[in-house]
């Protein structure tokens, strides 16, 4: 990709497609296409997207499927209580029999593959509207050959409620996967010496750290949201889109504001600094922070919690006192958090079943 | 008088404040701190600032001060608890050894366990009797007191006094750990200062340059695997106020180590001015191996300050050594003049070495310190078998098979006879691990389950001399026998490869 342009040709978007990219794609594929007729002012009077759906995610907003048709629960597994994989969807009959299917080519790399062409004869008997026909294709191919920052950015924060449900998921996670590990490590430190559990541990330290982190990231794609429409609108593609996306409103109205959710961003980063740095001893997960960025963010926070009773478990690591201490700053920052924002942070299914009953923004 | 108020940090204070005004008060006596709480209260008298100074004599330094000492003038063995009263009573009989005549020693101390023997005779209308649960949560409050000052509490180590300026205390860990093991120490305590340890290869010392003597192995010393610093330091707006206590853990075969005349090159001190403990073999040879080992951890000091220093100005701080003196006071130690002329001695030597030139050797070359440990291993043994109680089993390998704590046929009291004892080096033998075993004597010498002095660990001429350590004294050495008692029935704690995997992901991971 040439960094004039900041959109892949086609050689290298054939090289880079992996799921995470396809469902950033769709994700904003998905939310233009919800506001398409309103945003043109019914002059594209589009269909709805089927069963794909806008969701924040833990990896950042993704397209993900939730089917409105029921499946075999023992074959399709549910993620959240909401999503079906999508690579278990595409294995079952209506997607198969256009020839879409994953294939694994390394221990933990998935990548879909797309047959050449669907011949006109299905296309015709799967029923899919003229208009959708023609704009759907334009639209994926605005977003496909974008790099993955400009994506990243449209899918997860192209404006402030998406940013807004986006840093919450980050939060939702961040809280959850640090209340999993610490109170099993309390309960259980005697988990750290067999690997199996200790790989868990590991896995789950290492899901709430890179929650912690992209609650920073996608801070920084929301300050980079202009940019990345600039980028957009000079991508070089002329569509007879162009007038309307990306789309940037939006329907709803989240309870909570972003200038609150951006000043949360601080204490976040300190605790997850700390809370990484004193696992990391024990042996869990990746952060690598030391004792003087330790004191830093000790100083910059206001929880009740000094340098020196972190000091003092980063050179003596009792893994049931460290994880006593994390979990109690996880809480006393959860608490912060509540207060600051006047809502609760749920666990994540029930923070799925609440964004679907009500804060769906689609 | 029966205790009945509650018990609060607070409550204690005020029973030393009182017990001391009042003991201090009469014939100005001079102290004899038993052990390390004993000699820690005058520093916790409120009023002692307003006295004139206290004379205080640390209890494991009478066998070496010389018999003028013990001539005239009053004496008081001062302790904080008495348990059953053995202490008290085995630091009184070694001053009537002394030649102390009995009318001129008293005793006190600030609170006594109902069962305690009647040993301490001053002042006894305000002596507190506590029942065994209060004893242990007068002896928690009393710890917790301890632990908030600045003062470290292992008085027959040399304490050396720094002012650190313009470093955070997180730039200062920074700094510690290029030299060894950083490690924390002790049960961790609200309001305390900092308090670590470095725990340094000591092969360091026989790097050359690093000590006066060519080789360890001629002159009949062995040193342990490790060597450490203990670091206390306290922030006072924005001036950390530090204490070094450096510790070596030689074996020295003191005829050797007189015949190879190493005492003179090491110490600084002719060996001559220790004549006067030439009728008391045991003392002399003590007194000797005591100078030596400090001298040693003097070594340890000098070099470390060497490179610590460039750190520190490298990053733009300052650092001044502090007088003693005016750190103790109004407490006022009485030391024989050879560890006074070998204090002062190491005192000057870093003194000019921060003095000279600051900054100007910052370009010198640096050598790397030694590794403590081999490339690849193991943060902390605590981190990798968790389920080991690595107190216990230190505590188990220093009572070996002996029990510290005999029934007399009514209750369990401290076995006085019991000798079971273990030097650094045994204990880094028996438990394989020799981070794990200064890691546990840093707490168990902290909770007092075990204690510490100078000991003979052999008969040869004279003997051969090590730190070593035992079980704490009466009360400590009943908890030490329990401890150690279960430990022997359970066996040995199951090895990483026993366990089982624990069942603890019940949900789908996601």
């Amino acid at each position: 990709m040439s960094a004039e342009s900041q959109v892949y040709s086609e050689q290298e978007l054939t090289a880079i497609l992996s799921p995470r990219r396809l469902f950033k794609t769709i994700a904003n594929c998905i939310w233009d296409y919800s506001f398409l007729p309103r945003a043109s002012g019914d002059k594209l009077l589009v269909s709805k997207p089927g069963d794909l759906i806008w969701t924040p995610h833990r990896f950042g907003a993704l397209g993900l499927i939730k089917p409105s048709r029921a499946y075999n629960c023992n074959s399709v597994r549910v993620s959240y209580g909401s999503f079906y994989y999508p690579q278990d969807i595409l294995h079952r009959g209506t997607y198969q029999k256009y020839g879409i299917r994953t294939e694994r080519y390394t221990a933990d790399g998935m990548r879909f593959v797309f047959p050449e062409f669907i011949s006109y004869e299905a296309v015709t008997k799967s029923g899919i509207e003229r208009i959708d026909q023609t704009l759907w294709p334009e639209l994926v191919r605005s977003y496909a050959r974008l790099n993955s920052k400009t994506v990243n950015c449209l899918a997860s924060c192209r404006n402030a409620a998406a940013a807004i449900h986006s840093l919450w998921v980050e939060l939702v996670f961040f809280f959850d996967s640090l209340r999993t590990v610490c109170r099993q490590l309390e309960d259980m430190p005697i988990a750290l010496e067999a690997p199996e559990s200790r790989r868990r541990l590991d896995a789950e330290v290492k899901r709430a750290y890179d929650a912690g982190r992209e609650y920073e990231g996608k801070i920084e794609l929301w300050r980079f949201r202009d940019e990345a429409v600039t980028t957009f609108r000079s991508r070089g593609e002329a569509s007879q889109l162009d007038e309307y996306i990306p789309v940037l409103d939006s329907a709803l109205n989240p309870p909570v504001s972003l200038p609150q959710m951006l000043s949360l961003a601080k204490d976040i980063k300190n605790v997850n600094c700390i809370v990484g740095a004193l696992l990391r001893r024990v042996g869990l997960g990746p952060c690598e922070a030391g004792i003087v960025e330790l004191e830093e963010c000790c100083d910059g926070l206001g929880l009740g919690i000094t340098f020196k009773d972190v000091a003092e478990l980063y050179y003596g690591p009792d893994a049931r006192e460290i994880a006593g201490l994390c979990l109690n700053l996880s809480f006393r920052l959860k608490a912060h958090c509540e207060e600051m924002l006047g809502v609760t942070i749920l666990a994540p299914p029930e923070h799925y079943s609440e964004f679907f009953e009500k804060m769906y923004p689609i | 008088m029966k205790h009945t108020e509650p018990i609060t940090e607070e409550t204690v204070r005020q029973q030393i404040d009182a017990l001391l005004g009042e003991v201090v008060g009469v014939d100005a006596p001079i102290i004899i701190g038993v052990l390390r709480y004993g000699a820690h209260l005058p520093h916790l008298w409120r009023e002692a600032r307003t006295r004139p100074p206290i004379r205080v004599i640390l209890s494991h330094m009478i066998e070496y001060l010389p018999a003028e000492v013990f001539e005239a003038g009053k004496f008081l063995v001062l302790d904080d608890t008495v348990f059953r009263g053995h202490q008290m009573k085995k630091c009184r009989q070694r001053l009537l050894d002394r030649g102390v005549a009995a009318d001129r020693i008293r005793t006190a101390a600030v609170v006594v366990h109902e069962d305690a023997d009647d040993v301490d005779d001053f002042p006894k209308a305000r002596k507190s009797v506590l029942n065994n649960r209060e004893y242990i949560q007068w002896k928690n409050r009393l710890c917790s007191l301890v632990k908030k000052g600045l003062r470290p509490t292992d008085r027959d180590h040399p304490l050396y006094f720094f002012k650190v300026s313009g470093i955070s205390s997180g730039r200062l860990l920074a700094f510690l750990e290029r030299y060894g093991r950083v490690t924390c120490q002790g049960q961790r305590c609200d309001g305390a200062p900092f308090v670590f340890s470095i725990n340094i290869n000591s092969s360091l010392l026989t790097e050359p340059g690093s000590s006066p003597l060519p080789s360890f192995d001629e002159v009949g010393i062995s040193l342990g695997n490790l060597c450490k610093l203990r670091v206390y330091w306290s922030d006072q707006g924005g001036v950390l106020k530090v204490t070094f206590v450096p510790i070596v853990f030689p074996e020295i075969n003191i005829a050797q180590f007189v015949r190879a005349s190493a005492f003179e090159r090491l110490v600084g001190v002719p060996l001559n001015d220790l004549d006067y403990l030439r009728q008391n073999p045991e003392a002399w040879a003590g007194y000797i191996f005591f100078l030596a080992s400090r001298s040693l951890a003097a070594c340890l000091m000098l070099r470390f300050m060497t490179d610590f220093r460039r750190d520190i100005l490298g990053a733009g701080g300052s650092i001044s050594l502090e007088d003693p003196t005016g750190e103790d006071y109004p407490v006022e130690y009485v030391f024989p003049a050879s560890y006074t002329r070998f204090y002062k001695r190491v005192f000057d030597s870093i003194s000019s070495l921060l003095s000279t030139s600051e900054g100007a050797d910052m370009s010198a070359l640096s050598f790397p310190w030694p590794c403590a440990f081999d490339e690849g291993e193991v943060e902390d043994p605590r981190v990798q078998w968790p389920h080991v109680d690595w107190n216990v089993r230190v505590l188990s390998a220093v009572v070996d098979d002996t029990d510290p704590a005999e029934f007399d046929g009514r209750r369990w009291i401290q076995n006085t006879r019991s000798t079971s004892s273990a030097s650094f080096s045994s204990l880094d033998k028996k438990i394989d691990n020799g981070l794990a075993v200064s890691i546990c004597l840093d707490d168990l010498l902290d909770a007092g389950l075990l204690r510490a002095k100078d000991g003979k660990v052999s008969d040869a001429e004279l003997g051969t001399y090590a730190r070593v350590f035992l079980p704490g004294g009466e009360f400590n050495a009943l908890q030490v026998s329990r401890l150690t008692e279960s430990y022997r029935a359970e066996g040995e704690t199951t090895g990483p490869a026993d366990i089982e995997e624990p069942d603890l992901w019940v949900g789908d991971e996601c």
